[in-house]
């Protein structure tokens, strides 16, 4: 059973106590260069169990070769590296690097990537940002893509491709 | 660990020695996981100090970890000569270490 792209975050498991509404957030192709246009997504309001307040949101739909790669996930390893990404915001949001985190080097854009280590090589990676908008003080967690370890290269080539060219055989874009 | 300035690899890498992503302390890399082509095929390397190895692994503690396969390199950072000789192949164990991937 694979993975749904944008999985229920009324899981326990998460340390989520509590979710509500958010407003959505604008998300801009000059940021995600690979997702086909920019985009409003949906937010929600979380409150981990130790009080860390944040918005979270995916763009893992925004984009057809990142959700085709998602949908090849094993259900229970990207459940466990949703749980490494939730368990380790509370101290990466205060800026620091949590030991189970890594980050992406994202020659494109720029960008603060962050992915989830695991260890062992069948074990799912869950691909992630965090924004800062003017109009609200909490960060805002975008998931922006969740793979195969061994299939990190090709996600590799879609956000963090430096070619203008390359980039745009994915999605269709440049049309 | 406080994130600071990231590393400089200037020169290191190229089509053939991509690095996905670091574990860093300022401009100390601590961790790093690479993608080495190696003839027609890509493999993914998996690289940290011990004392990042030991931490994580206890961090990982209870949980199923598959077969570890991190190659795990002496001293308090990686330096960019270990990235080089990574490159260069210079370590004879490190075919052990490699994890073929099927992205293609």
């Amino acid at each position: 059973m694979n993975y749904e792209l944008e999985p229920t975050l009324q899981r326990p498991d998460l340390l989520i106590s509590e979710i509500a509404p958010a407003p959505g957030f604008e998300v801009d192709q000059a940021d995600y260069p690979w997702i086909s246009k920019s985009s409003e997504v949906t937010t929600s309001l979380v409150t981990l169990s130790d009080g860390s307040q944040f918005r979270y949101g995916s763009i893992i739909g925004l984009s057809s070769s990142v959700s085709k790669i998602a949908s090849g996930v094993n259900n229970e390893a990207a459940i466990k590296a949703d749980q490494t990404m939730f368990r380790a915001l509370p101290e990466l949001i205060s800026g620091n690097l949590p030991l189970s985190v890594d980050a992406v080097m994202n020659q494109m854009t720029g960008t603060n990537l962050y992915k989830t280590g695991k260890k062992g090589p069948d074990a799912a990676r869950v691909y992630f940002s965090i924004e800062r908008s003017d109009k609200d003080p909490l960060p805002i967690i975008l998931r922006v893509a969740v793979t195969r370890h061994k299939e990190q290269q090709k996600l590799l080539g879609i956000i963090t491709n430096a070619n203008p060219q390359r980039r745009r055989k994915h999605d269709g874009g440049g049309r | 660990m406080e994130q600071g300035p990231k590393p400089n690899y200037e020169g290191l890498f190229d089509d053939n020695f991509k690095l996905i992503s670091v574990h860093n302390m300022g401009t100390q890399i601590l961790g790093a996981e690479l993608v080495i082509r190696h003839g027609k095929k890509d493999y993914i390397l998996n690289v940290e100090i011990y004392a990042l190895h030991a931490a994580r692994s206890a961090d990982f503690e209870g949980e199923d970890s598959d077969a570890d396969q991190t190659y795990v390199l002496p001293g308090d950072e990686i330096h960019f000569t270990d990235l080089k000789a990574i490159k260069e192949r210079k370590f004879e164990d490190l075919a052990d270490f490699l994890i073929e991937d099927v992205s293609s």
